[in-house]
């Protein structure tokens, strides 16, 4: 049964990194009503707070990436994790959307990332989830509760962040969310 | 009755009367009310083209009665910090002609991105609650927009991320 096949994964727990404060005025593109422009440049860094809870998006971003490469470059869930009865279109198909949810948590972290300024002397040696990476098994549905927890997660963050960095956890938190439906449809074959 | 009509509102809305709360937090909610407005016309065009008893037309219609509910719960938000929800238009241009299935599964996701941009624009204020909201509505729409085009997208409500249908 294709929920019960085993994939491997990382579960990455990167070292603590340091960061001096959130790049608030990067990336996002001045199309929201409530941007306000170069009146942002004078924001002063936010507090601590915003800097650890962006910190941890990151590095919870960059175990689902890792999680993902895993399982993509080891030839897909099928071919991982035994029950090659199940493989044939059904896998080509998970493999596929495996590729695309991916894809999609690469360009959170990259955005992700982008909000964070650190000083180049320390800590910049070693990015985030590459140490302490542990191996795991992982089914789809793990995956796929994986997502749904993220997704609350960041939503459950947005207080007191940054109007532009809520934005951007809102809309990760959305796309996470519908991860889940997606894998589920490659998983039954849909 | 005046033949008022509109356009799809693409996430954004003309600053209107008010208020005893900020301008910024009436126009977003003006701006979704607009898009929930939008939607619910947009729903009826969705369910008209999709196959008769379908299970497709009846997803149609269980998110056009979200839709509605969703509208009258802005409107409350409005009239609760003292401005007027600004009422649907008549009639409203669809970005593209409908006459398909296909076309009407199209138009219903791109009703959803407009959604989840215009509450995105809720995500941006400082109110708690407001913010929640917006986020909550920002996945729900990204949830449907998913079910209706079978893709997902990395940046739901973030023009030019994700490659919006509709968008240029």
């Amino acid at each position: 049964m294709a929920d019960d096949r085993l994939v491997p994964g990382l579960a990455a727990t990167g070292p603590a990194r340091r960061a001096l404060l959130i790049a608030s005025v990067a990336a996002l593109p001045a199309v929201l009503t409530a941007c306000r422009g170069v009146q942002a440049l004078g924001t002063p860094p936010p507090p601590p707070a915003d800097v650890d809870t962006l910190r941890n998006a990151i590095e919870r971003e960059s175990a689902l990436v890792a999680s993902y490469a895993a399982v993509t470059s080891s030839g897909g869930p099928a071919a991982a994790g035994g029950q090659a009865g199940s493989a044939g279109v059904a896998g080509g198909r998970m493999a596929a959307a495996l590729a695309v949810v991916l894809a999609d948590h690469r360009q959170h972290l990259a955005q992700l990332s982008s909000r964070l300024i650190e000083p180049a002397a320390r800590g910049s040696a070693t990015p985030p989830g590459a140490a302490s990476r542990q191996r795991v098994i992982m089914t789809v549905t793990r995956l796929e509760q994986a997502e749904q927890a993220a997704s609350d997660r960041l939503i459950a963050q947005l207080a007191g962040l940054p109007p532009t960095l809520a934005q951007l956890f809102a809309s990760i938190a959305a796309s996470e969310a519908t991860h889940v439906p997606y894998l589920r449809a490659a998983r039954r074959g849909r | 009755m005046t033949s008022a009509s509109g356009s799809i509102p693409s996430g954004t809305a003309d600053p209107s009367r008010t208020t005893g709360a900020p301008q910024p937090v009436i126009t977003a909610l003006q701006s979704a009310l607009a898009a929930e407005e939008a939607a619910s016309y947009g729903y009826g065009v969705v369910g008209a083209y999709l196959p008769q008893g379908s299970a497709e037309q009846a997803t149609a219609t269980t998110d056009w009665v979200v839709h509605m509910r969703a509208r009258d719960q802005l409107s409350a938000l409005i009239t609760a910090r003292g401005a007027t929800p600004v009422p649907a238009a008549v009639a409203y241009k669809l970005p593209e002609p409908v006459r398909t299935p296909a076309a009407a599964r199209a138009l219903a996701a791109t009703l959803e991105d407009r959604l989840a941009q215009s509450y995105l624009a809720l995500v941006a204020l400082p109110d708690p609650s407001l913010r929640s909201l917006g986020a909550r509505q920002v996945r729900a729409a990204a949830l449907r927009a998913q079910a209706w085009r079978g893709s997902v997208q990395a940046f739901p409500g973030l023009p030019g991320k994700s490659g919006a249908l509709g968008d240029p």
